[in-house]
C-alpha cells in the first residue's frame, strides 16, 4: 500500500473515524505526515467529547481525570480547524484552562458551542473574544463555575453574540439585563433560574425580539421571585399603578410574542390578584406550552388559551394548585400531547372529553389521584396513543391493560409507564402477552415499585415475544423494562436478555 | 461527479451510437472490448474518443495493461447502477457489504488493488476508484492492530524501534482513551 499517493490515502482516511485516524499515525512516516494535513480531518465538523470517554462518565464526574485533558487537547488540535459544532455532551466533566486554550487556538470556525452541564475551571474570555460574533448557538446550561469572576465575564460577551439564534443560560447566576442587546434574529432563549433581570430589561427584550420562537423561564429569575415574597413579608402594598411589575413584562410578551411557538414558564409565586397570565392567550402561534408551579394559573386563563390559541398541540401543567378545573383542556382542538402532574383537580370527565377528539398521542397523568381506570380507558379506546404515563396513580388498576390488549388497532403504544401504581399487578402486565402485536410494538415498560409484578410475568412476556419474533423481523434493541423496587429479581436477567432488557 | 458536462454528454452519446464495438489497445498490444458505459464513466476515455480509429474502432491506451483493463470491464459488468455518481464524503457513506463488487474484489491482492487504483486514477473513473479505496482498502485498515495493517497492506515501518516506542508512549494516553463508546 506504500505506492498509493497522498490523495488516495486521504480518500481512504476520510472513511475512518477520528479514533482510527489517531491510531494509524503509527503505521509509517508517510501516513503520519498525510494525517497531519488538515484535509485528513476536514470531513469532521462535529465533536462530542462525551463519546470518547473511556468506560463511563462517572470516571470523569466533576474531577480532574489524568487522561481527560490530553485526550481533549489531542482531539481538538487535530480536528479543530474544521470544527463547527463542539459539545462536552452534558456529562459533568471538569474543564481546565488548557482545554479552553486549545479550543481558542485551533477552533476558529465554531458556530455551535455546548458547554452545558460541565464544571468550568477556566476563563472563557479569550475563546469568546474570538468566536462570539460568529456563534449561532451557545449553551451554558447549568454550567458550574469554580471562579465567580469567570462567570461574570460572560456578560460582556453576550452583547457580542451578533449572529446568535439559540442561547441557553439556564442557571447562570448573574444579572442578565444585557439580553436586550442580543440580535433581533434570536429564535430560542433559556433564562431559567438566572440570578436577576430587571422588569424594564425583560419588557424591552420582548419588544425588540419579535422573531423569538422558543422561550424558557422556569424557574423565574431569582429577583422576580423574591420581589413577590418580599412584598408579602414586609407588608408592603401592591405595586401602585405605573410601577413596573412582572405583569408589565407578561403583557409585553403577549403583545410582541406573535412568533412564539414554544413557551415554558414556571415557579411563579405571584397569586391571581398580583399576576394574570391571560396575555398568554394572545400568543396565537403557540404550539407547546408548559406551566409549572404557577400560583396564578386559573381556569379562566386556560379557557382563553383554548379559545384563542388554535394550534396548541402540546400542553404541560405541573403542580398548579389554583387551577380548579381542567374542563377547558377539551376545548383545545389540536392537542396531541397532554401532561398533567400533581393535581387533585383533573378527573375522568376531563379525560373523556379530551379522548372524544380522538387526537391524543401522548398522555401523562402523574400523581393525579382523581384520575381512575375509567378515564384512562376512554383515552386508550379512542386515541392513537404512542405514550402513556400514569405514574403515582392510586386509582389505576389492571383493567387499563385489558382495554389496551382488547383494542389493539387503535393504540400503538411505544412507551408505557406504570411507575408506583400500587394496583397494577403481575396478572395485569401478563395480559400484554395476550396481544403479541401490542407487546411487540412496546419499546419501554416501566413497572418500578410494582411489588406484585414478579419474575413469572417477565418470563411470560419473554415467551410471547420469542414466538412473535420467530416470524417477524425483531427490532434492533430489546424491550427495555424498568423494574427497580418491584418483585422482579436479577436471576432471570440472562434468561430473557434476548427480548427484554431489565433495568434495576 | 459527471464525467462530462450535459451538453458534452449528449454529443458524446450521439457519437457513441454510431459505433457498435469499441476496443482499447493496451500497453501489451492486446485489444480489450469495452462497453459504452465505461467510456461515459471515464473522463479520459470520453476525451480520447475523438482519436478513435474509425476503421478498426480502437482507442490507443499505451499506459494500462490489458489484465487490469479486463478487471475494470468485469467490475462494470457486475454493477447495474447507471445513475450519476456522487462521491462519498463521510465514513458512514461506505458501500454496503452485499455490494456485488465486494465478492469480486475479495480475492485480489493488495498489489492488484493498487494497480487498479492507479489505472482508475489515470482514466479518471471515480466510481471504481472510490469503491476500491473507500471499501476494499478501508477494510484492510479498519478495526485492526497496527502490526496487522502493515502485514495485510504489505508495508514496512520506517520508524526506528526507539522512535516507535517513543511515538507509542507519546500517544498512549489519547489513543487508549480515544475509544468511542
Amino acid at each position: 500500500m506504500d505506492r498509493l499517493n497522498a490523495d488516495c490515502l486521504l480518500k481512504i482516511f476520510t472513511q475512518l473515524s477520528i479514533t482510527e485516524k489517531v491510531q494509524i499515525e503509527t503505521v509509517c512516516r508517510r501516513w503520519y505526515s498525510v494525517l497531519q494535513r488538515y484535509e485528513a480531518f476536514n470531513n469532521i465538523d462535529t465533536l462530542d467529547i462525551s463519546k470518547f470517554l473511556l468506560y463511563s462518565t462517572a470516571e470523569y464526574y466533576q474531577q480532574d481525570n489524568l487522561n481527560f485533558e490530553p485526550m481533549v487537547v489531542g482531539l481538538v488540535s487535530r480536528v479543530g480547524p474544521y470544527l463547527k459544532d463542539f459539545s462536552f455532551g452534558h456529562s459533568w466533566e471538569r474543564i481546565g484552562q488548557p482545554i479552553i486554550d486549545a479550543l481558542t487556538e485551533h477552533c476558529t470556525q465554531l458556530k455551535r458551542v455546548n458547554f452545558g452541564a460541565t464544571i468550568m475551571n477556566a476563563s472563557l474570555d479569550k475563546l469568546l473574544e474570538q468566536v462570539a460574533p460568529q456563534l449561532e448557538s451557545l449553551s451554558l446550561e447549568d454550567t458550574g463555575w469554580i471562579e465567580a469572576e469567570n462567570r461574570a465575564e460572560i456578560i460582556k460577551h453576550v452583547k457580542r453574540l451578533w449572529r446568535i439564534k439559540e442561547l441557553n443560560l439556564r442557571n447562570a447566576l448573574i444579572n442578565l439585563d444585557c439580553i436586550t442587546e442580543l440580535p433581533e434574529g434570536l429564535e430560542s432563549l433559556d433564562i431559567s433560574a438566572i440570578g436577576s433581570i430587571s422588569i424594564p430589561a425583560l419588557t424591552h427584550f420582548f419588544k425588540c425580539h419579535q422573531k423569538l420562537k422558543k422561550l424558557t423561564m422556569s424557574p423565574l429569575a431569582q429577583n422576580l421571585r423574591d420581589e413577590y415574597t418580599y412584598a408579602d413579608v414586609a407588608g408592603r402594598t401592591e405595586p401602585s399603578e405605573g410601577e413596573e411589575s412582572l405583569q408589565t413584562a407578561i403583557d409585553a410578551l403577549g403583545t410582541h410574542g406573535r412568533a412564539l411557538q414554544s413557551l415554558k414558564l414556571g415557579f411563579i409565586p405571584h397569586d391571581t390578584s398580583s399576576l394574570s397570565l391571560e396575555p398568554l392567550a394572545r400568543l396565537g402561534n403557540l404550539r407547546e406550552l408548559t406551566l409549572e408551579t404557577c400560583q396564578c394559573l386559573t381556569h379562566e386563563t386556560l379557557k382563553q388559551l383554548a379559545r384563542d390559541v388554535p394550534c396548541l398541540t402540546s400542553l404541560t401543567i405541573r403542580d398548579c394548585p389554583k387551577l380548579a378545573d381542567y374542563g377547558a383542556v377539551a376545548g383545545m382542538k389540536a392537542l396531541t400531547s397532554l401532561h398533567v402532574e400533581k393535581t387533585l383537580q383533573l378527573c375522568d370527565e376531563d379525560l373523556e372529553a379530551v379522548a372524544a377528539q380522538e387526537k391524543l398521542q401522548v398522555l401523562r397523568t402523574i400523581g393525579c389521584i382523581n384520575v381512575t381506570t375509567k378515564g384512562i380507558n376512554a383515552v386508550i379506546q379512542q386515541c392513537p396513543l404512542i405514550e402513556l404515563d400514569v405514574s403515582k396513580s392510586v386509582n389505576i388498576g389492571d383493567s387499563c391493560l385489558r382495554t389496551l390488549v382488547e383494542t389493539p388497532n387503535r393504540c400503538h403504544l411505544r412507551i408505557l409507564t406504570l411507575n408506583s401504581c400500587p394496583y397494577i399487578t403481575g396478572k395485569g402486565i401478563a395480559r400484554l402477552a395476550h396481544s403479541p402485536k401490542t407487546l411487540a410494538e412496546l419499546r419501554q415498560l416501566d413497572v418500578t415499585r410494582a411489588k406484585y409484578v414478579v419474575n413469572d410475568t417477565v418470563l411470560q412476556l419473554h415467551t410471547t415475544l420469542t414466538h412473535f419474533w420467530e416470524e417477524a423481523t425483531p427490532p434492533e434493541e430489546p424491550l427495555i423494562c424498568y423494574c427497580s423496587h418491584s418483585s422482579i429479581t436479577p436471576d432471570i436477567e440472562r434468561m430473557v436478555s434476548k427480548t427484554i432488557e431489565l433495568v434495576f | 461527479m459527471a464525467a462530462t458536462t450535459s451538453t458534452d454528454m449528449s454529443t458524446l452519446n450521439t457519437a457513441l451510437d454510431k459505433i457498435s464495438n469499441i476496443k482499447l489497445k493496451c500497453k501489451d498490444g492486446k485489444l480489450v472490448t469495452i462497453s459504452k458505459r465505461i467510456i461515459r464513466e471515464s473522463e479520459v476515455l470520453s476525451h480520447n474518443f475523438s482519436v478513435v480509429d474509425e476503421v478498426e474502432q480502437t482507442i490507443p491506451l499505451p499506459d494500462i495493461h490489458s489484465t487490469v483493463m479486463k478487471q475494470i470491464v468485469a467490475f462494470y459488468d457486475l454493477i447495474e447502477d447507471d445513475s450519476e455518481y456522487v462521491p462519498p464524503s463521510k465514513y458512514t457513506d461506505r458501500p454496503t457489504k452485499d455490494h456485488p463488487g465486494v465478492g469480486f474484489f475479495s480475492n485480489f491482492t493488495v498489489e492488484e488493488l493498487q494497480a487498479l487504483t492507479h489505472a482508475c486514477g489515470y482514466l479518471d473513473m471515480p466510481r471504481l476508484q472510490d469503491f476500491i479505496l473507500c471499501h476494499m482498502i478501508v477494510d484492510i485498515i479498519q478495526d485492526r492492530e497496527i502490526k496487522e495493517i502493515r502485514e495485510r497492506g504489505m508495508m514496512k515501518t520506517d520508524y526506528t524501534p526507539e522512535e516507535e516506542a517513543e511515538f507509542v508512549k507519546r500517544h498512549e494516553a489519547p489513543i487508549e482513551v480515544v475509544q468511542p463508546q
